[in-house]
């Protein structure tokens, strides 16, 4: 914490560094943000909305977007903080700077995508004429648990990534395999009435799928998270966090020996 | 106040050497079980110790592969020592070899700040000595045009302005000055005649003794990892020549 105070700038300039390379040559830009998750979303809606129709769900739209939303939010920081190291070996081979500041850097550049999509969210929310109560407080709390669940996994890919290339090609498959594992488009109800208890208290210690269920519940169904299921998600976040930062730590010891 | 400005204990780096991929499952097993094949080390620095005070100018010489570089990155903390230590007092600014910690994506522009609050810099400070690396740099327009498509001499003009202006006590040089055209070199060892007689010390590194007699006072020879002779900087180049005689 201390390291990051000091070099809060540089982790400013690496924000900024991740956000110009990734857009310079683009000509919509940071736009594909809300581009993305409304591909995603149209598709979702025809299928279940129209071919393989879910009746049940109220508000599917909404429903669907406080699924796909973190999840995106995930998916990004993961797959772009894996190759944090590697990407950047010309700074880690010539200077001397905590090294924790580079995948940190590019978690924090993503956040602004979730913020245009939760400003996306708000529109759909408006549109849709969903209640909006006292719950939603919840949220910006179930984000945090997020965030240090993806800044945790962030330390550990990266890392393991310098060593084991092939950790980015695992990475790629199990955010595909994340995808149907985590409740986006269907509710988190479905898999405890239809998975065998261990499998489901398995499914939902994926603090994503945690994470999902309070937002839906905030959101949608006017309540605040089912407290166990809310509690176990930051306990696996928390976890996830400091196993991270010890693995960081060992690792980064001999990092350019290896780039 | 000490007076030390780096202090190499018995410094010693292994590097392990892979065939192909950086590290292999199999590997990553035997390492497990505390085996590993000896021919897979190489040990690129055995026990080199040597002080170079506050204020001195130190060449290091020897051929290719003899540690020099492996030595620089130890003493900027890019890279660990496996046994000994490093003790550095001040802040360095250092060009080594194939550029000074550049983003090739990010133009010069962005570099400078980029590279310069890596070091531990403020914004206010960067700001204060921005127009003088560009200047000195003589980039001109190029200034905004990502690094990845500078010439190599550009690039080294540039990593050479950030090194010099951000107030560095330690200066450090890894074969630079070799790659810069004669007029930008004449303008170079000008700045840095200018830092050592305003008590910077520095650190050379070349296989070209040229600039280190005309730079250093002291001079280390490295061959092979190891320390063979620190002295003078007229008496360790003699020593050097007479044994590529033989």
């Amino acid at each position: 914490m201390i390291v990051l105070d000091i070099y809060r700038y540089a982790l400013w300039n690496l924000i900024l560094k991740d956000f110009r390379v990734r857009y310079r040559n683009m000509s919509l830009g940071v736009l594909w943000s809300i581009l993305n998750p409304l591909i995603m979303l149209g598709v979702l809606v025809v299928v279940f909305g129209y071919i393989y129709p879910n009746k049940t769900i109220q508000y599917y739209p909404v429903f669907l977007l406080l699924g796909l939303i973190p999840f995106n939010f995930f998916s990004l920081c993961i797959s772009s903080s894996t190759t944090a190291l590697l990407e950047n070996s010309s700074l880690i081979k010539k200077l001397m700077f905590p090294r924790i500041i580079l995948p940190v850097s590019i978690v924090l550049s993503q956040v602004i995508h979730l913020v245009i999509q939760l400003g996306l969210l708000a529109v759909f929310i408006v549109m849709f004429h969903v209640p909006i109560t006292a719950h939603y407080l919840w949220l910006p709390l179930i984000f945090m648990v997020e965030l240090v669940f993806i800044l945790g996994l962030a330390l550990i890919c990266s890392s393991l990534d310098v060593y084991f290339r092939d950790t980015l090609y695992i990475v790629q498959s199990t955010l595909t395999v994340l995808f149907w594992f985590t409740p986006i488009f269907y509710p988190a109800s479905l898999a405890n009435e239809n998975l065998p208890r261990p499998l489901y208290l398995l499914f939902m210690a994926n603090p994503l799928s945690g994470c999902i269920e309070a937002a839906r519940r905030a959101v949608l169904g006017q309540t605040s998270p089912e407290r166990d299921l809310f509690l176990m998600a930051m306990v696996v976040a928390f976890g996830t966090f400091l196993l991270g930062s010890l693995l960081f730590r060992k690792m980064e010891k001999n990092l350019a020996d290896y780039l | 106040m000490s007076t030390v400005a780096i202090q190499i204990s018995e410094v010693s780096k292994r590097f392990i050497l892979r065939k192909q991929r950086p590290f292999l499952l199999h590997e990553f097993v035997r390492k497990l079980y505390g085996r590993r094949n000896p021919a897979d080390e190489f040990w690129a620095l055995k026990e080199v110790s040597f002080t170079i005070q506050k204020g001195e100018s130190v060449g290091i010489i020897g051929h290719n592969g003899a540690g020099k570089s492996t030595l620089l990155s130890l003493i900027i903390g890019s890279a660990r020592p496996t046994h000994g230590h490093i003790q550095v007092e001040g802040r360095i600014g250092a060009l080594l070899e194939l550029g000074a910690g550049f983003h090739p994506d990010l133009t010069g522009r962005e570099n400078i700040f980029l590279n310069a609050s890596l070091l531990g810099l403020s914004h206010e400070t960067i700001a204060r000595q921005f127009q003088a690396i560009i200047d000195f740099s003589e980039l001109g327009e190029f200034i905004d045009v990502p690094i990845r498509n500078y010439s190599s001499g550009m690039h080294v003009r540039l990593g050479f302005s950030v090194a010099i202006h951000i107030d560095p006590d330690i200066l450090i040089m890894d074969e630079a000055l070799a790659v810069g055209d004669a007029n930008f070199q004449q303008k170079c060892l000008a700045k840095i005649e200018d830092m050592k007689s305003r008590g910077k010390t520095l650190l050379l590194v070349s296989h070209g003794m040229e600039s280190i007699q005309k730079l250093c006072s002291k001079a280390v020879w490295l061959e092979h990892g190891t320390k063979v002779l620190e002295g003078p900087v007229g008496e360790v180049i003699d020593a050097y020549h007479k044994r590529m005689r033989v």
